[in-house]
């Protein structure tokens, strides 16, 4: 049973559509990631699971019973894209607040905070004003409220915005362990390269439609193409392999082989051993999600990113 | 308990305001101030002198109605005033001076009581006829010291007996000279009695009339820190609390809280009360201090000051209601502080218009059918609208009442004073205040709520 469902989701906001009957299910344990472009309808998305936004039709459920109620919303994590914590709070206080409103136990809740705050590297600065933190430090803060009371899903808008190269690889290191622990994680970013290592599951949302979804692995992987490199100073047999039918493309000192149907890559293999050629690099060729993001995208409306028009009044 | 993160919350946003620390200060140098002011009872002596003249002009009067002494005034000296028993207090000893009676006529002097110079100042060569020196001596005859005792008793209301016996050796030719003596008075403490103030623990003497105690605390606990003081307070924390909803309600803090398993209207009216919260501390540290400082000074403890404290924070909840409407509408600090005063400014001006033109004109005048319209339309916003100004003479008037109880001992007294009140302030009620302010606060946060739990943010 999906931990997050949606059927035939829809969001009007007067005339503009932000959701078009999206329908989307995220199983237990998955890290998922919503992709498209600004506007395209995530946050909406994410704000209705939430109850922050209410559905125009459609449903939604979330751990079994209807999304966006206190006792979902009790169970769940969420960091805003563009949070702003207020400013007069400590980190430890800040958490403090939130927990009373999650209704954590008083007793649990400094040594929770302590944890939460040591897992995004923030224990340091604890008893410091949010005001003099730095926006990485925020989105850390931001990621340690959304865990503090250990919910079982974790919604994450842009969670290394503003972070390090380090820092983004130290919180792609705690949603894997949060994985591990059986969390189900809904990640809405735009940074393809990461959604790419950590998401289990993506889905790719254009203008409030749900253009592709599926997993990682089946949606970069790109049938029929393989990279094929030989020793330094050898030279690929570029006719012979021309002449058993592959189609070649030059990348570098590598080539690209296209396989048309039926045929394998053994052939070549065969070939190069025959010729007494060192084979140092044969790799079936997956495109980047970033690839397949943008291909995507511009099969669904070539010329792109233009917005609907203001309605005069 | 989610409702008391939020007040914590909302303590915690009020300390972090620097306007706060501001209007602390302002509190506390209002009470180091009341508290640094001393009352020194005043003794017999100034108490006595402004009432002769209206002794004398009584005196005058008579010497006007009757023909043998028409033209004859009088002017009043005192002196070798004494009090008897220094040891007691002003009000519990007696008392003695020397009263004369300078005797001029019209022509050898302008009306003395209205040009009082001394007798050596008065111009040479004063025209004295047979006629004049008649009347003077009529004059003279008529100031008997039963008369003179009379009068006096009259004048000196608080005094309890009046001695008057003639002093001989005082009087001069065109001169009734008295030795008075003046035996206890109706008061029968410190707080009915007159004081002048004192700043700075006596160092800076305040050129004020004299005033009771009582008077001076309703004076000050009332018109100076209830009237004066509040308004500051209260135009100053609409400021400050008019950020705070749309702080919270801002893109990016909004969404945090609503992902909270809180519903919308326990969040708003969680921080609506954080938002009263706020107006207590103010008005309870500045209340209870100058309730403390004047009850130390006076001796008065009038805890009708300490009603202040509820009755200014629900005032305040008027405006706040109002400014949380505007912010879950626009979310503007601005716009709501604008809103506020724009309410605050009308039911101060219909507060006062009412009370002028309506429950002073209704009575006064017929009512005409123009005037008629008036009070039908004045009556209908007074009505419907809160009764800002009303709650504010309302709490005078239980200022007054419990200063009254405190200080007025004869029970005659007492009853008459709170009639007065009565008639002063009949045309207001608690009930009918709080019930069409608490209606709008209700009515004004009930649509905030309305509107912020079916908002998408």
């Amino acid at each position: 049973m999906p931990v997050i469902e949606t059927k035939n989701l829809v969001k009007q906001y007067g005339k503009i559509e932000a959701l078009k009957g999206v329908s989307l299910g995220v199983e237990k344990g998955q890290i998922f990631g919503l992709l498209g472009q600004n506007g395209a309808g995530k946050t909406t998305m994410v704000k209705i699971l939430l109850g922050i936004t209410k559905p125009s039709f459609g449903n939604a459920l979330m751990l079994g019973e209807p999304a966006g109620t206190a006792a979902v919303r009790k169970r769940v994590g969420y960091l805003p894209e563009d949070h702003r914590f207020p400013d007069y709070h400590t980190a430890a206080s800040l958490l403090d607040f939130y927990g009373s409103l999650l209704e954590v136990p008083s007793a649990g809740k400094k040594k929770r905070a302590a944890e939460v705050l040591e897992m995004v590297g923030l224990k340091g600065r604890m008893d410091y004003k949010v005001r003099t933190y730095s926006k990485g430090m925020k989105q850390r803060l931001g990621i340690a409220q959304a865990l503090f009371h250990d919910p079982e899903v974790i919604f994450l808008d842009e969670p290394t915005d503003g972070v390090d190269p380090l820092g983004r690889r130290e919180i792609r290191d705690l949603l894997g362990q949060l994985k591990d622990e059986g969390k189900t994680i809904f990640l809405n970013s735009h940074l393809l390269g990461e959604v790419e290592l950590i998401c289990d599951r993506v889905a790719i949302l254009d203008k409030g439609e749900v253009i592709r979804q599926g997993t990682m692995a089946e949606l970069t992987k790109q049938r029929g193409l393989y990279v094929v490199g030989l020793a330094p100073g050898q030279e690929f047999p570029r006719a012979d392999v021309a002449a058993l039918g592959y189609d070649l493309t030059s990348d570098g000192e590598k080539w690209e082989v296209g396989l048309s149907d039926g045929q394998t890559i053994d052939p070549i293999v065969e070939l190069l051993r025959d010729r007494g050629l060192k084979l140092r690099h044969l790799a079936e060729k997956r495109q980047t999600l970033e690839d397949l993001f943008i291909q995507t995208v511009e099969a669904a409306e070539p010329g792109v990113d233009h917005r609907p028009r203001r309605r005069r009044r | 308990m989610k409702i008391l993160a939020i007040l914590k919350d909302s303590l915690r946003e009020t300390l972090d305001v620097k306007l706060f620390y501001v209007l602390a200060g302002i509190s506390v140098l209002a009470i180091l101030f009341v508290a640094s002011t001393t009352y020194r009872p005043e003794p017999m002596e100034p108490q006595v002198k402004p009432l002769l003249g209206f002794v004398t002009f009584a005196i005058i009067n008579d010497f006007q109605s009757k023909a043998e002494t028409r033209g004859v005034f009088a002017r009043p000296e005192v002196s070798d005033f004494e009090q008897l028993d220094p040891a007691r207090e002003p009000w519990e000893s007696d008392h003695r001076f020397t009263l004369t009676f300078d005797l001029r006529t019209e022509r050898g002097n302008d009306n003395p009581f209205f040009h009082p110079k001394p007798a050596q100042e008065q111009p040479e060569g004063r025209v004295r006829t047979e006629k004049d020196k008649q009347a003077v001596e009529a004059a003279k005859a008529k100031l008997a010291p039963d008369y003179v005792r009379r009068v006096l008793k009259d004048g000196l209301f608080f005094v309890k007996e009046v001695e008057v016996a003639p002093a001989a050796a005082a009087a001069g030719e065109d001169k009734a000279a008295f030795e008075v003596t003046l035996k206890g008075t109706t008061f029968k403490s410190r707080k009915e009695w007159f004081h002048k103030p004192r700043l700075f623990f006596g160092a800076l003497e305040v050129p004020v009339p004299l005033m009771t105690l009582a008077a001076i605390t309703q004076f000050v606990g009332d018109w100076i820190i209830g009237g004066f003081g509040t308004s500051v307070i209260m135009f100053l924390s609409i400021i400050m609390t008019a950020s705070f909803l749309p702080t919270m309600l801002g893109k990016g803090t909004i969404d945090l809280l609503l992902a909270k398993p809180i519903s919308r209207t326990a969040l708003l009216l969680d921080k609506f009360l954080g938002g009263l919260l706020f107006m207590i501390l103010n008005t309870a540290f500045i209340m209870v201090g100058i309730w403390l400082a004047l009850g130390f000074q006076t001796g008065l403890w009038t805890h009708a000051l300490l009603l202040c404290v509820p009755i200014y924070t629900f005032q305040f909840a008027i405006f706040y209601s109002v400014s949380a409407l505007i912010a879950v509408l626009t979310r503007s600090a601005i716009v709501a502080i604008l809103g506020t005063v724009v309410l605050w400014v009308l039911l101060f001006a219909l507060g006062w218009t009412h009370w002028v033109f309506i429950e002073r004109g209704r009575d006064a005048k017929p009512q005409e059918t123009t005037q008629h319209w008036a009070y039908v339309g004045y009556d209908a916003a007074h009505t419907v609208l809160p009764r800002y100004k009303d709650i504010d003479w309302l709490t005078t008037r239980a200022i007054k009442e419990d200063l009254i109880r405190q200080t007025l001992s004869d029970e005659a007294d007492r009853e008459k004073a709170i009639k007065d009140l009565d008639k002063e302030y009949g045309a207001y009620s608690w009930r009918g205040s709080l019930i069409a302010s608490g209606t709008f606060i209700a009515l004004m946060v009930g649509l905030a709520c309305l509107r912020f739990a079916t908002k998408d943010y």
